[in-house]
């Protein structure tokens, strides 16, 4: 069991890699929730923005 | 969230908008700040509920919190969470519970296009910084990690 849980509000799938690629160097587990809102912000060059196409 | 597993951290990070994209409205921005003001509040009543010291922290790109000229939509997000946090900060100051944000540099790569951090390593070292336990009086703070980009500047 991890020291602590994380709970990432983005649907920026870069953001979300490169936290959790840093993030596992740590004893630190990542959950991360997509908030409907952030599907009709503009991620870009994202596979975010593409799942809206 | 309720369906979410247990977590003592909360980490804000609304997506960017790109400068380029004409088509974001304020409607948008609305949007943006008022999902991310019902999760902090949801986040509160869970800590609240299972009386954890919880930990939110916002992550906000450091140009759009200097105000960035050519891009106002990703300011005015930007603008919005720093005001949300301080007035959270201001809410939590009694309690265990802190809120912080940290302001990354983004990265620039106009090949890739991709929304990332320069140096993901070092905010999340502030991250888990953040969630010591013996960090329970840093609350309030806006943490600048733009790789001294910043120094001598006049923050907002």
């Amino acid at each position: 069991m991890s020291a602590h849980n994380i709970l990432l509000a983005s649907s920026c799938v870069d953001m979300e890699r490169s936290l959790s690629e840093a993030l596992r160097k740590f004893d630190i587990d990542l959950q991360v929730v997509h908030p409907d809102f952030l599907q009709s912000s503009h991620c870009i060059g994202s596979d975010a923005e593409e799942s809206l196409v | 969230m309720s369906q979410q597993s247990p977590f003592d951290c909360l980490l804000l990070a609304p997506a960017n908008a790109s400068p380029s994209q004409s088509s974001a409205t304020l409607g948008e921005v609305s949007d943006a700040l008022t999902v991310n003001f019902a999760m902090t509040k949801a986040a509160i009543n869970h800590f609240e509920k299972t009386s954890t010291a919880g930990r939110l922290v916002s992550l906000v790109p450091g140009d759009a919190a200097m105000g960035d000229p050519t891009s106002l939509i990703h300011s005015a997000i930007a603008g919005g969470m720093l005001s949300l946090f301080r007035t959270v900060a201001l809410e939590l100051r009694k309690t265990s519970m802190t809120a912080n944000t940290i302001m990354y540099a983004p990265s620039k790569d106009p090949v890739s296009a991709k929304e990332e951090m320069i140096d993901a390593h070092g905010i999340t070292v502030l991250i888990n910084a953040l969630l010591s336990v013996d960090s329970h009086g840093i609350n309030g703070q806006e943490i600048y990690s733009l790789g001294g980009a910043d120094v001598g500047r006049l923050h907002p």
